[in-house]
C-alpha cells in the first residue's frame, strides 16, 4: 500500500514546531507514533500535503511525577512507557493496565498517549482511565497555551475542541488518593489486537469500608466516553454489597446510548455494560479489600 | 521530495537517499538494501510480518517512515546469523517445525527476540501476549510458542555452562 506523496517535517524543538504548524496552516497534518496517521493517510481518509513529526521534540516525551502535583506527560509518551513505568503502575493503575491492553506491543512502541487522545475514538484504550482520574491536556499554538478538562475536549467521534494549528502538549492528572480500588474491563470478541465492544473502567475512593467517591466510565457505548452520574452516586457513601453494585450496573445500562454495528447490537451492548459494570464495581472493592489488609499487614 | 539519512541496519552503517513518503519496510526491500526477508501483508500494522528491531524494539516497520528510521539501529532478519551460523531463536523455530509457508516466520523470529531479551524465561502465557500483533495462517501458533520455550531453555543450558 503505497502511501501518497507529503512533504515530511522533523522539527527538532517545540518552538521549531509551533512555528512550521503556523506556516504550513491548512494543508499539514501531526504525526505523533503514526499507527492512526499512517493507516488513514494510507487509505487515503486523510489527505495532507506536509506531515510534521513530533517525534524528536524531546520536551513532549516528559514524565513527571510528584506527590503534590500528580502526574504531567508530554503528549509523546509511548503507550508501552505508560504499561511499564513503576510510578504509573503503582499510582494510576488503570492507565498502566488500559495501556497494556491497546493494540500490540510492535504498536505500543510507537504509539503515543497524545495520540491516542486525540484520535478521541470511543474507544480509545487510554482515554477511559484519563477520564477517570480527571485529567486535564494543554493545547499550544503560537504564544496561546490553554488548559482544557479532556471530558471537555472530547465532544464526538473523532472530534475534539482542539484547533487548527493546536498542539497537544501536555497531559496532566492529579495526585490519586491513597485508598482506591480499580478495574478497567476491556471487552471484545478477541482478548488481544481488539477494538473494545465495551469498556468500563472503575475507580473507587473509600474512607474505610466505605466508598466516598466514584468514577464509572462507559467506552464504545455511545459518541464519547461517558460517566454514569447515577451509578457514581449510588455508590458513594456507602459500603460496596453484590446489592449496590446490581444497582449501580443497572442505572449504567439505563443511561448509556450505544449504537449496532458490525461488532455488536445496541441491545447486547447495554446487557453488556450492565454485566461489566457489577463485575468492574466488584473487582475495584475487592482490590481496596486486599489492599487494605496488606497495608494492616505491613503496619504490625 | 528525497533527503539523505543516517542508519545502521545489521550492525552496518548506511547512508540512503529516501523519499519522504517511503516506509521503512518498502526501504529495507527496496533496490538500495534488498533485504527481503522483512515481509510486508496488511500494510496496516495487524499482522506483524514486516516486525523488525527499531534499537531492540519490535516495530511494524509498515508504519513507520523511513525518515524516522535516521539516526536508529535496525535489525532485520538478515541480520541474526553470525559467522554462517543461525541464531539460537532461528534453529529453534526449525527444530520445533514452526516453519511452514514461512511468511509470518521472519516477524515472528524478531518478536521472539525481543521478548527474550528482556524476559529470557517467559511462561507460555506470557509468549502468547507477546505474539499477539503477529499473525500466522499456517501454524495455529503452538509450534511457534514450543519454539521460543526451546529457544530460551536453549539459551538457559548455555549459561549454565551445560
Ligand atoms: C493494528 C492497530 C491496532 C490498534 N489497536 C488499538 C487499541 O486496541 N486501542 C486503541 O485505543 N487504539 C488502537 N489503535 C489506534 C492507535 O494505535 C492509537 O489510537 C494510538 O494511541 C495513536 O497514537 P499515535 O501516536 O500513533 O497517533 P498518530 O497516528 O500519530 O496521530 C493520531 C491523530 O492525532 C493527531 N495528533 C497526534 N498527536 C498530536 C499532538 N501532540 N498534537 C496534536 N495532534 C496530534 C494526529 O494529527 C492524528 O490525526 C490501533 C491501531 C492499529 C494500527
Ligand atoms: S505488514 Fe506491517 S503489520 Fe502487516
Ligand atoms: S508459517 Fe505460514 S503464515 Fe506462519
Amino acid at each position: 500500500m503505497i502511501l501518497p506523496r507529503f512533504e515530511f517535517l522533523e522539527p527538532a524543538t517545540f518552538e521549531e514546531a509551533l512555528k512550521i504548524v503556523e506556516k504550513n496552516k491548512g494543508e499539514a497534518v501531526m504525526m505523533a507514533g503514526g499507527t492512526d496517521l499512517l493507516v488513514n493517510l494510507k487509505r487515503k481518509v486523510i489527505k495532507a500535503s506536509v506531515v510534521i513529526s513530533l517525534e524528536k521534540i524531546d520536551s513532549l516525551k516528559q514524565l513527571n511525577y510528584s506527590e503534590s502535583a500528580g502526574l504531567t506527560m508530554g503528549s509523546m509518551v509511548r503507550v508501552s512507557e505508560l504499561a511499564e513505568t513503576p510510578i504509573i503502575k503503582q499510582k494510576f493503575p488503570l492507565l498502566a493496565i488500559a495501556a497494556s491492553k491497546l493494540g500490540s506491543p510492535q504498536i505500543r512502541n510507537r504509539a503515543t498517549v497524545g495520540g491516542n487522545v486525540c484520535t478521541a475514538r470511543p474507544a480509545g484504550d487510554t482515554i477511559g482511565p484519563l477520564l477517570a482520574y480527571g485529567a486535564e491536556v494543554q493545547l499550544v499554538r503560537g504564544k496561546e497555551s490553554r488548559w482544557e478538562p479532556l471530558a471537555k475536549f472530547i465532544v464526538g467521534p473523532g472530534k475534539t475542541t482542539k484547533k487548527e494549528g493546536e498542539i497537544l502538549a501536555a497531559i496532566k492528572v492529579k495526585p490519586c488518593a491513597a485508598d482506591t480500588g480499580y478495574s478497567y474491563i476491556k471487552y471484545g470478541i478477541r482478548k488481544a489486537m481488539e477494538i473494545a465492544m465495551v469498556s468500563v473502567t472503575t475507580n473507587l475512593t473509600f474512607d474505610g469500608k466505605k466508598c466516598t467517591s466514584a468514577a464509572v466510565v462507559l467506552g464504545a457505548v455511545g459518541p464519547v466516553f461517558m460517566r454514569s452520574g447515577d451509578a457514581e452516586a449510588t455508590l458513594c457513601t456507602k459500603e460496596i454489597t453484590e446489592a449496590l453494585a446490581e444497582q449501580a450496573a443497572e442505572q449504567a445500562g439505563a443511561f448509556c446510548t450505544p449504537i449496532t454495528d458490525t461488532r455488536a447490537t445496541a441491545e447486547y451492548r447495554c446487557d453488556l455494560v450492565k454485566a461489566l459494570t457489577k463485575r468492574g464495581i466488584l473487582e475495584a472493592a475487592g482490590k481496596h479489600v486486599k489492599q487494605s489488609s496488606s497495608r494492616k499487614q505491613e503496619q504490625k | 521530495m528525497k533527503k539523505y539519512i543516517k542508519l545502521n541496519i545489521n550492525s552496518t552503517e548506511y547512508e540512503l537517499l529516501v523519499n519522504d513518503n517511503e516506509t521503512l519496510a518498502q526501504l529495507l526491500r527496496g533496490p538500495q538494501l534488498n533485504l527481503t526477508g522483512t515481509k510486508q501483508g496488511c500494510e496496516l500494522g495487524d499482522c506483524g510480518a514486516c516486525t523488525v528491531l527499531m534499537d531492540g524494539k519490535a516495530v511494524n516497520s509498515c508504519l513507520v517512515l523511513a525518515m524516522q528510521a535516521n539516526g536508529h539501529a535496525i535489525t532485520t532478519i538478515e541480520g541474526l546469523a553470525s559467522n554462517g551460523k543461525m541464531h539460537p531463536i532461528q534453529e529453534a523455530f526449525i527444530n520445533a517445525g514452526a516453519v511452514q509457508c514461512g511468511y509470518c516466520t521472519p516477524g515472528m523470529i524478531l518478536k521472539a527476540k525481543s521478548l527474550l531479551d528482556v524476559n529470557p524465561n517467559p511462561s507460555r502465557k506470557e509468549i502468547r501476549e507477546a505474539f499477539v500483533g503477529n499473525l500466522c495462517r499456517c501454524t495455529g501458533y503452538f509450534k511457534i510458542i514450543n519454539a521460543v520455550e526451546i529457544a530460551a531453555k536453549g539459551q538457559a543450558n548455555k549459561e549454565a555452562g551445560n
